[in-house]
């Protein structure tokens, strides 16, 4: 008796099972929606961590089948060597052309949908790129705080790239706690730019373009500020020895507790000086300015949990003079309201999106084409992490950086911000 | 449940166990029948005993689960009791218990052996410090030849906490209300009561490291536990967990002569949300499940026998139901849980000897549909004990030990496609655990002195587990140890 009871079952009601859903996989239209066959599609469980992958059919679809309901990134990264490129689509190119697509954020559960398409960009790979971003900042007693911040840039090519009249900036998005009314804003939750007050250029303003919430020149006659193939330049917010007492603006001395959390820059090439009331905004003679365009806050301040997006953008005579737009919020112009510059990505020479971490994405303010991924410091603000490109291979002790247009495989994290560190 | 006890002493003089009824095991074990809910207490088989306990007891050893503590120290004070005050029959029960956990991983929260799927966890192991009061109460009286009334309450309180990040401070409350009427004719009566209860938990998780908070130290990140292998990592700003519970039951007390039959149905409604901060009208609670637990419970008892030699005789069941229904990315029903024993049992008291006898049979069913866990233990487990007084001077010696063998009688374990950390951590851990065959063997020494009218039983105890055959599981986090032992010192005050 006894056995029977314990064995009836109670309750046989359905419980929610694992899910199966499919990913619809095509070039984009330069290459005229080509299904894109024999493709590895990979899902990442952002709460396992777990990543599953499933390969295309003849008709471009992956399968995925029985897995836990969740959050997923779906992303496609597929690199074509020129010979390949040359016999998939009939041009001919001199360096490998990458491929990307991602879908950050996916919920996928039974009522959701079970069908998603991704689009196969490319963007040619740069001269220039972004080699280390360093956001996070050091510990606020031991540390510097964030006056420390700085970025990188690294000539990848073989040739020697000038510096002067490059642009590089902050793109503005929508941050996660500003409330705007969902009219504004695209299917993914970021700023829908086509319904800006003087748009003219439709949905392309979203596809086509970014739009500044910072913009720095670098300054130059054009020959001034050589970078060496391999080499890089380090943009300081403020060139000084961090590891070293210092005094701000007050005349007060700021020792940092334990030096080793922050860097010494004050071998910079470049510092962005505002002549702001920030204490820390600091100018060192010795090293020269930025060209300030466009900027927010009283210095060069990047969102040190990691919230922000990075371009580096070609040097052309017109970028001062590009058209400004506010947020499609707006509903009147005023002279209190903020224009932000609409860059097109055309113009970008290497991008970067960083997120906080990977359980607390904001909507991606990058397109695909130039970033399909993000990258963020594990240890989050005030660690002294920078994220850093991975070394894709070495030639005679001259670097390149791996530079597949999508930084989740492209950079990694560093434990300590490491300025020209190679 | 009846649960039997392990530490009392044994005294076997008629003149003392008259004088103490709560002395010994077949005694303790007889009035554990009677104290399970207030319609019982008219028909306690004590017209007034008292047995208060000081207790300190420590456990430690590597048979374990992660979610259990590699070493643990309690600190009791107890006091139980029935006494007639006028018409009314009273019983009562307090207890306070401290505490000390260490390396306890997985779970943020003070129970392990709770049976809701929801609950905030993370991997990384660390020290609690618990205090937990319990107040018990029912009293009874016989209005008229026919007519009884019962009434009682339970207050469940306590501060939990864990002195590494992460770092959940838990405060809740658990009440329960009873009242019943009886009808009585001859030997035979019949009580029925209503339940009725309420509580609220809440889990605030901080950190004094706020790096410990981040993607790169994964073994401190908080997971909301949603099933049993389903879970998610907390990406709200502030973690915390909010459990609002209602009870609403009924039981039924049957009693014939010596033969008490006692049934309980609980309905528990355990509601799991999240504070977030907003302004204005909105809720500032986001929903995160809801919990429904169904518990039937059946203790029956018979005890006869004459003075010289008295048996007892129990029969319990216990069958505990989960359902969930997942407010966050599920929208459905993720997890179904069933939790049912069984136990037998036979107890004698001669002279000169106490003896029990109990078989207990366990199944324990934990399904999580999206993460396609099927999880089944059944195991049979056989208990021995016996205690014996020797009478030293006017005072006496005790001596009890008992033996318990669990085998295995069917437990089987699938899991889809993908294992992930809760997997390797939890359910594999806990399947070898749980279905492993395991010998119990324990004894306790005690010395009872009277003084006046109070008996000091002195008591030490010793218990040690050992496995006699561990399932594999392959992809465990954690290798289950060979050992752990408990041992304990009491002193038990009886009036």
């Amino acid at each position: 008796m006894p056995l029977l009871f314990l064995a009836c079952e109670e309750d046989d009601s359905p419980l929610v099972q694992p899910v199966s859903f499919e990913v619809v996989v095509k070039y984009s239209s330069t290459y005229g929606n080509q299904t894109a066959s024999n493709i590895k599609v990979k899902a990442l469980n952002l709460d396992s961590k777990i990543a599953t992958e499933a390969t295309t059919n003849a008709i471009g679809v992956a399968n995925f089948e029985n897995l836990p309901v969740g959050v997923y990134d779906i992303s496609v990264s597929q690199t074509y060597s020129p010979a390949q490129f040359l016999e998939f689509s009939g041009q001919t190119v001199e360096n490998d052309v990458v491929f990307n697509a991602t879908l950050t954020n996916q919920t996928i559960n039974v009522a959701a949908t079970k069908r998603f398409e991704l689009e196969l960009a490319s963007s040619p790979v740069g001269n220039l790129v972004i080699k280390q971003v360093y956001f996070a900042g050091s510990d606020a007693k031991d540390g510097a705080l964030f006056r420390d911040q700085f970025i990188e840039i690294h000539n990848n090519s073989d040739q020697v790239q000038y510096a002067d009249g490059i642009c590089f900036g902050q793109v503005l998005g929508k941050g996660g706690t500003v409330k705007v009314d969902p009219m504004y804003l695209q299917e993914n939750g970021q700023y829908d730019w086509s319904k800006s007050l003087g748009m003219t250029v439709g949905n392309r303003a979203n596809t086509d373009f970014v739009y500044m919430e910072s913009l720095f020149q670098i300054p130059g006659t054009g020959t001034q500020y050589p970078i060496q193939p391999g080499q890089s330049i380090v943009i300081a917010q403020n060139a000084l020895n961090h590891k070293a007492p210092y005094q701000d603006q007050a005349g007060k001395t700021i020792t940092p507790i334990n030096p080793d959390l922050t860097v010494d820059l004050s071998g910079a090439d470049f510092e962005a000086f505002y002549g702001s009331t920030q204490a820390s905004d600091i100018n060192n003679p010795a090293v020269p300015n930025l060209i300030l365009l466009h900027t927010y806050g009283k210095d060069m301040l990047f969102d040190n949990p990691g919230r922000d997006a990075y371009v580096l953008i070609k040097k052309d005579p017109g970028v001062a003079s590009l058209p400004k737009f506010p947020t499609p919020d707006k509903t009147t112009i005023t002279s209190a309201t903020t224009l932000y510059y609409q860059v097109p990505v055309d113009w970008v020479l290497d991008a970067v999106e960083v997120q906080e971490s990977s359980t607390k994405l904001l909507p991606k303010k990058l397109p695909n084409a130039l970033d399909a991924g993000y990258t963020y410091v594990p240890l989050g603000k005030y660690s002294s992490q920078s994220v850093i490109r991975k070394v894709a291979k070495t030639f005679n002790g001259r670097v390149i950086l791996q530079d597949t247009n999508n930084s989740t495989n492209d950079f990694r994290p560093l434990d300590r911000a490491n300025p020209k560190g190679f | 449940m009846a649960v039997r006890a392990q530490q009392a002493g044994s005294i076997q003089s008629q003149p003392d166990s008259a004088f103490f009824p709560s002395l010994g095991i077949f005694q303790q074990r007889l009035f554990s029948f009677y104290e399970q809910t207030p319609g019982q207490v008219l028909f306690h088989p004590s017209s007034g005993y008292s047995l208060s306990q000081l207790e300190m007891a420590r456990s430690q050893g590597n048979w374990r689960t992660l979610q259990q503590p590699e070493k643990s120290t309690k600190y009791q004070i107890s006091s139980t009791g029935v006494s007639q005050v006028n018409q009314f029959k009273v019983w009562g029960d307090f207890r306070y218990t401290r505490r000390q956990e260490d390396s306890v991983g997985w779970r943020l929260r003070p129970e392990q052996n709770d049976v809701s799927p929801y609950y905030l966890a993370n991997i990384q192991p660390g020290n609690w410090d618990t205090h937990d009061y319990q107040l018990k109460g029912a009293a009874g009286v016989r209005v008229s030849d026919h007519i009884l009334l019962v009434a009682g309450a339970r207050l469940q309180t306590g501060t939990y906490g864990r002195y590494n990040d992460p770092r959940p401070e838990i405060s809740r409350y658990r009440l329960r209300l009873e009242g019943g009427i009886g009808y009585s004719i001859s030997s035979a009566s019949l009580v029925l009561s209503g339940i009725y209860g309420y509580g609220e938990e809440t889990n605030k998780v901080s950190y004094q490291n706020q790096m410990n908070r981040s993607e790169g130290r994964p073994t401190y990140t908080a997971q909301d536990v949603m099933g049993y292998g389903f879970y998610r990592v907390v990406t709200e700003t502030g973690i915390n967990l909010r459990e609002d519970l209602k009870i609403k039951g009924a039981a039924a007390v049957v009693q014939v002569g010596n033969i008490n039959v006692t049934y309980m149905y609980q309905q528990k409604e355990r509601d799991y949300s999240r504070e977030i901060p907003v302004s204005g009208d909105i809720s500032p609670y986001s929903p995160i499940g809801d919990v429904t637990q169904n518990e039937h419970c059946l203790v029956s008892s018979y005890q006869w026998g004459k003075t010289a030699v008295q048996r007892l005789a129990g029969l319990e069941f216990q069958s505990v139901s989960v359902k969930d229904f997942n407010r966050r990315i599920i929208q459905g029903n993720n997890y179904l849980g069933t939790h049912r024993t069984a136990t037998l049992s036979y107890d004698e008291k001669r002279p000169a000897w106490e003896y029990g006898l109990s078989l207990n049979l366990r199944r324990d069913s934990r399904k999580d549909g999206t993460a396609a866990v099927n999880y089944l233990v059944q195991t049979a487990r056989l208990q021995a004990e016996a205690s014996k007084r020797i009478n030293v001077g006017g005072n006496f010696l005790q001596v009890n030990g008992h033996v318990g063998y669990r085998t295995d009688v069917g437990s089987k374990l699938t899991i889809g496609s993908q294992y992930n950390e809760f997997m390797r951590g939890v359910v594999l851990p806990d399947f070898a655990y749980y279905s492993s065959g395991l010998l119990e063997p324990g004894m306790g020494l005690g010395y009872g002195v009277k003084v006046k009218n109070v008996l000091l039983v002195p008591t030490l105890g010793y218990q040690w587990q050992k496995p006699m055959s561990v399932k594999a599981v392959p992809g465990t986090a954690y290798q289950l140890g060979q050992t752990r032992s408990t041992y304990w010192v009491q002193l038990n005050v009886h009036l």
